[in-house]
């Protein structure tokens, strides 16, 4: 029997969604104190709206859904998928107020993309938006790539039981302390820390490639926040072939490789234990497959001959593959160069590496390099199993952080996400092609958008259909979520309709 | 539309049609990039706005132009660029340039970039500053929003003091 949820349970949904509201309010200053400082009075004022806006939200929820309970799983789950609407919702409000994006749905688009650290976007002339903006675009890739969860679990709710349910819903299964919370900050106090460094680093790179000084570090920011939380955003509309740099291209490299890597793997290597990188699974999988894709697209690279000499293949074609794999989507060719430059073999390579994804318990999207690694692994023990004699027993063993065995059920978990990844991927492209998209433009932009990497091959655009964009924004929000708070989501809906 | 808007928008499709009339090559970004190959190794003549930053790299430097379809990177001699007054952002209009050279679909001696590179460029329109009025309305939003706040906030207090004096509530 299906139970229908009790005020009591929406009243502890509502009671954290407002404590969210109320956290985004308060990043929003940042980008106002920017704003204000460099006298762009009218985008402070977007900011100051949409604070306030979010703090009324935010304390009417607080006051109306006042509940000392604790949230139990279901509510967990809830919470967390609906708070990244609600979210998107608040985080859309200052983009929509510049102007810069035609309608709310567009800014609503945008900014849960920025969320799910995806990079798709349909922004109009991005090169004359304000710096606050601009910031504030960025700032939604790094609270999202954290987790906006991870952040109210941070500086919001103190010592519940129930922040475990909150952090699983986001998609985040390994605890790096036992304590949940010490782990939400750890993951913050390590965040900004490479936040210093990466702005360093692209500032003085920028530097030296003749931007000016002020530029140089605000690039070095914004660029940080959508490298290592593997968003995509950049302040131009050129993406990173803005820089016309090969220096800024590999610093750039660094920064999304480190965000692909498991947050757990971050903590190990902090405590001085280096060889786990050599011996983790997740990792050799992570070589192994980047490598495997590089390969397709230098030899489609090499047979269209659309680049001269090798030094160029390994420029665009490395470059793309990194940022495919680990979600990032920075781009340094044309949209439609993809689809008419590359070859298809390169075609099928970007959109392997997009739809396979980075490591787990880091903020990239896709299936992950543990769960196809452990696919793998199944397949491989399945194969010999057939090939051995009935008697024989075996045990599927990987290191990642520590020895582990295999079960069953871990196989099956890693095939079922993995199923529900590419039957999205299909689906999404099936959608694309009732609007007339061809089957490769669209499967690749559904691939970008529900493995939450951000490439585009140019169908993503401000005249796309509305039921397309509706449909990237499910994509982006169900493939950051990895599909079980959303299956949640669809479970509650159904118990409000149907419980008794 | 503000009338300074829409002047420029005539002075600039006036100059587009001027430079389009004089240089057989006028191409647009998007014209650039959907026929690349074509136009490998051409002499073409591109127009737009200048954006972002001058970066000097040696003697010459990288600057980005856009048209009403995109944006293209080109690598001129730093004397080509003395001209340039205005970059085009928040606060500016960057000048509209006509930028005579050789386009590349991947330029063999710049590392396969995508660009045009620069034999002459000329001034059609200068840029200037952009005074951006703060809109009336979202000043009176603020206000009414920063009442209903300050309401909510005392409804706040007043319940938050309610529930303490009541220590045995349940909840």
């Amino acid at each position: 029997m299906i139970l229908r949820p009790r005020i009591k349970d929406l009243k502890i949904i509502g009671f954290y969604w407002g404590k969210l509201t109320i956290g985004l309010s308060l990043f929003m200053a940042l980008p106002g104190i920017l704003s204000l400082s460099l006298g762009e009075i009218d985008p402070m004022f977007d900011f100051i709206i949409s604070a306030l806006f979010c703090l009324m939200m935010g304390f009417v929820l607080h006051i109306l859904c006042y509940t000392k309970n604790e949230p139990k799983w279901m509510h967990g789950m809830i919470i967390v998928s609906f708070s990244w609407l609600v979210a998107a919702f608040v985080g859309a409000v200052p983009l929509f107020l510049s102007g810069h994006w035609n309608s709310f749905l567009d800014a609503f688009f945008e900014a849960m993309s920025g969320l799910s650290t995806t990079g798709l976007v349909l922004v109009n002339d991005l090169n004359h938006m304000s710096y606050g903006h601009n910031l504030w675009r960025h700032m939604l890739v790094f609270l999202g790539g954290q987790g906006i969860v991870v952040v109210v679990l941070s500086f919001f709710i103190q010592g519940i039981q129930g922040a475990f349910r909150l952090y699983v819903g986001e998609a985040r299964d390994e605890r790096v302390f036992p304590n949940i919370q010490r782990t939400a900050r750890f993951i913050w106090v390590v965040s900004l820390i490479y936040l210093t460094l990466g702005t360093m680093m692209f500032g003085l790179t920028a530097v030296k490639e003749g931007l000016p000084w002020g530029d140089a570090f605000f690039n070095g920011l914004c660029i940080f926040m959508a490298a290592f939380d593997t968003g995509g955003f950049t302040p131009y509309d050129q993406n990173i072939l803005y820089y016309h740099s090969f220096a800024l291209e590999m610093v750039t490299v660094i920064f999304m490789v480190w965000g692909a890597i498991n947050f757990r793997l971050h903590y190990i290597l902090w405590s001085g234990q280096r060889k786990e990188l050599w011996r983790n699974f997740e990792i050799r999988t992570f070589v192994f497959t980047n490598l495997f894709v590089f390969a397709l697209i230098a030899l489609s690279l090499s047979n269209t001959q659309v680049y001269d000499n090798f030094l160029v293949v390994f420029r665009k074609g490395f470059y793309h593959s990194i940022s495919a794999h680990t979600g990032t989507g920075f781009q340094t060719i044309y949209p439609v160069e993809f689809l008419q430059e590359w070859g298809g073999l390169a075609l099928f390579g970007i959109i392997l590496a997009m739809g396979l994804g980075g490591c787990v318990c880091s903020t990239t999207g896709g299936i992950k390099a543990l769960r196809i690694g452990v696919v793998a692994k199944a397949f491989y023990e399945e194969v010999k199993h057939y090939v051995s004699s009935e008697n024989t027993i075996f045990v599927s063993k990987i290191h990642h952080i520590k020895d582990i065995i295999l079960s069953d059920k871990q196989m099956r978990s890693a095939c079922l996400i993995t199923i529900a990844y590419i039957a999205t991927y299909f689906l999404g492209g099936a959608i694309g092609m009732i609007y007339g998209y061809p089957f490769i433009d669209s499967f690749f932009e559904s691939t970008s958008a529900t493995a939450n990497v951000g490439l585009s091959c140019g169908v993503t655009s401000p005249s796309m259909p509305t039921i397309l964009k509706l449909t990237y924004i499910l994509q982006m929000w169900a493939g950051r979520l990895e599909f079980i708070s959303v299956f949640a989501l669809i479970g509650f809906v159904v118990a409000l309709v149907k419980g008794k | 539309m503000k009338p300074k808007i829409f002047f420029v928008i005539l002075l600039v499709f006036i100059a587009a049609q001027t430079a389009q009339a004089q240089y057989g090559g006028w191409v647009t970004s998007q014209a650039l990039i959907k026929n690349a190959a074509e136009l490998d190794g051409e002499a073409v003549v591109f127009m737009g706005e200048v954006i972002g930053d001058l970066m000097p790299r040696g003697n010459f430097a990288w600057i980005n132009i856009q048209d009403d379809y995109g944006t293209i990177g080109v690598w001129a001699s730093l004397e080509l660029t003395k001209e340039i007054s205005y970059f085009g952002d928040y606060n500016h209009k960057g000048d509209i340039v006509a930028v005579e050279g050789t386009f590349f679909r991947a330029d063999p001696e710049l590392a396969g970039e995508f660009c045009i590179r620069a034999q002459n460029i000329r001034i059609v329109f200068p840029g200037f500053f952009i005074f951006h009025q703060v809109n009336s309305l979202k000043i009176k939003i603020v206000i009414v929003l920063s009442v209903l706040m300050i309401l909510l906030g005392g409804l706040k207090l007043f319940i938050f003091k309610t529930e303490k004096n009541i220590p045995s509530r349940k909840l």
